[in-house]
């Protein structure tokens, strides 16, 4: 057996300390904790010593570090591209960057271009594509999701807190914003483009596998306190992407795709509670077909799949190219819907 | 002291099936209504059946005091159907309106049940399941689901946005403060459901409304921070409840006058205006 991957993790924040040191911790074999970087030396040296990991305060003392293999990007997104580049040129084995990869179609042909000069794989933080329920109910209906012609993302959730409680102690969590008042349609437009590629972006690499290019988004409209209605067009197919976080406690996510003779729903667990997979229902002319929920959920199934694609075992299930496209995707989603708010009409 | 049952007749033209389904509900309401001749004061209408706008008109007259339009097909413009309400309404004449997930008995308890519970609705979800061999026009399903939002959570005010293609429609509009997603989608393996939620700031209301012919129950509840309080489930067909609704309100102890017919010319008025900005 070989030694574990030692991991290196940039930002201490809630989906480090809820999602990844959780998962980690079930993965002994294949990872070890190395270093924790944050700006905030306290909360650093907090989830650093949970994990039994060094604390830094730099990026560059983690790619500097001789026991840090992989490097997880945990860091808020306007970091992601910079991180990257970094990450590549200092001859690491690999790099899980958590979504959105990047925040602009230019800043992910850059990362395209620094991953493929330095042959690092890459792999992207969306859970949802690494969920073995998703995975399993995807195979199920390999041969007819081309033939989807309607696609619906629900996401209704309770606010993170709720979730992150459960599946840590959480040591510091940023400040909630302060309470909007009336917002004007520019800040409106504004938080829909936060709210696709920060919330929606969860399923939008599974709606491009079905849907792979934006036609336009024919509506939009922002919701409080944190949601919103998109309507959009893509490869000839209606899709709606409804996300609203909410302080009710009741979750439903799911992603609900229509044929002419069949349907697939798959029900995605909340984000951060290390619930198992989704689960799945398939109707057909044959009738009903339950995909029931693993154990292994999609944050395991992205650490694994790294962990798989640096020693050598697989190749990446996404290549490169494809994970451009979903952020490329996303974005032109996110710029759509405020341009179709700020009365662009449709995009 | 027992009654006798009130005759009811069906107004034509009426289609065999309607006719078949009407006595079926009347053998299940069997001491309140029996069978009668043209004259009965009681009259069922075909809402699907050519010009049901003229034939509802028709039934106006005197002797007759309740009509029920069963599942009224979108087309007939909403200033005509309110000349007839306004004849109805100088008639004295109920017309209680069927259709098909708002007069699920489950949708009046609910809207009961949620009243005062959810002033602050910010987003109100529905989706509406039509069955593969549905070949009717899409206008009736963004009527019967306009009227359905009406049922649980008030009338829509605007219309912001429609696309259709011809596997159903998505259409968002706006109910005060709140923001409206609407849906149908089309698919063989589709049971025919509506679903809807409304989501308000501290409670939420979740329905799942069946549009078959039997009494098979939707599903209710209400959702908030103490956990999730399920509705009662009701047993008994939209066209049964409507049927004792008209009942009610042409018995003598009814105080009620029931008169569906304004509100459905305004839910017309709007389903005019989103079908009218369609593009494919």
């Amino acid at each position: 057996m070989t030694a574990p991957l030692g991991v290196g993790i940039l930002g201490a924040g809630p989906v480090t300390q809820a999602i990844h040191l959780p998962t980690l911790a079930r993965l002994p074999d294949m990872f070890r904790v190395t270093v924790v970087m944050d700006v905030d030396a306290q909360v650093t040296s907090s989830v650093a010593a949970r994990a039994g990991a060094e604390s830094a305060q730099s990026v560059q003392a983690v790619l500097d570090h001789p026991g840090v293999d992989v490097v997880a990007i945990c860091s808020p997104h306007q970091f992601h591209a910079e991180q990257v580049a970094a990450i590549c040129a200092s001859g690491k084995r690999g790099i899980l960057c958590e979504k959105p990869l990047a925040t602009s179609r230019e800043e992910a042909e850059s990362i395209a271009t620094a991953v493929a000069a330095s042959g690092i794989p890459l792999i992207v933080g969306a859970m949802h594509a690494y969920d073995p329920g998703w995975l399993a109910a995807f195979e199920a209906c390999a041969d007819r999701l081309d033939t989807a012609h309607t696609i619906r993302s629900t996401i209704v959730l309770p606010f993170n807190d709720r979730f992150e409680n459960w599946a840590t102690e959480i040591a510091s969590r940023p400040a909630p914003p302060a309470p909007a008042g009336p917002l004007d349609v520019h800040a409106r437009a504004e938080r829909i483009r936060g709210l696709v590629l920060g919330l929606s972006i969860h399923d939008l690499p599974l709606v491009r596998t079905l849907a792979p290019k934006l036609d336009r988004v024919n509506y939009a409209e922002f919701v409080t306190p944190f949601g919103g209605v998109i309507s959009l067009t893509a490869a000839g197919r209606r899709v709606d992407l409804l996300a609203f976080m909410r302080p009710v406690w009741q979750p439903d996510w799911r992603l609900e795709i229509w044929g002419d003779d069949w349907s697939l729903a798959v029900f995605f667990t909340p984000s951060y509670v290390h619930a198992g997979s989704a689960s799945a229902t398939i109707r057909d002319s044959y009738g009903e077909r339950h995909i029931a929920a693993a154990a292994c959920n999609g944050y395991e199934g992205e650490w694994r799949e790294l962990h798989d694609v640096v020693s050598g075992a697989a190749d990446p299930r996404y290549p490169l190219r494809d994970l451009v496209d979903d952020l490329t995707f996303a974005s032109d989603i996110a710029d759509g819907a405020a341009s179709a708010m700020l009365g662009g009409g449709p995009r | 002291m027992m009654t006798a049952p009130a005759a009811v007749t069906i107004a034509q033209p009426a289609g065999a099936d309607f006719i078949r389904s009407q006595r079926a509900v009347w053998a299940s309401l069997p001491m309140s209504l029996t069978a009668g001749s043209d004259k009965a004061p009681m009259i069922a209408v075909d809402g699907k059946s050519p010009a049901w706008l003229e034939t509802l008109a028709g039934a106006i007259r005197p002797g007759v005091a309740g009509v029920l339009l069963v599942r009224p097909a979108a087309g007939p413009p909403a200033r005509d159907i309110r000349a007839v309400a306004e004849a109805a309404a100088s008639a004295g004449m109920a017309v209680v309106v069927e259709t098909a997930w708002a007069s699920n008995p489950a949708v009046a308890q609910l809207a009961r049940a949620i009243a005062g519970r959810l002033p602050d609705i910010t987003l109100i979800d529905s989706v509406a399941r039509v069955p593969g061999d549905h070949r009717g026009a899409w206008a009736d399903i963004v009527l019967d689901q306009v009227i359905l939002l009406r049922a649980v959570t008030g009338p829509l005010e605007a219309v912001r946005f429609a696309a259709q293609d011809v596997h159903g429609y998505t259409v968002d509009g706006v109910r005060g403060a709140s923001t409206v997603a609407m849906a149908a989608v089309r698919s063989a393996v589709s049971t025919p459901i509506a679903r809807l939620a409304a989501y308000g700031a501290t409670a939420e209301a979740h329905l799942l409304v069946p549009a078959g012919s039997t009494a098979a129950p939707a599903a209710a509840c209400i959702v908030d921070r103490a956990g999730a309080t399920v509705q009662p489930t009701w047993y008994e067909t939209t066209s049964r409840t409507s049927w004792r609704r008209l009942i009610l309100a042409v018995s003598e102890t009814s105080a009620e006058s029931v008169l569906d017919l304004p509100d459905l010319a305004d839910d017309t008025e709007f389903v005019a205006a989103i079908t009218g900005s369609w593009r494919t």
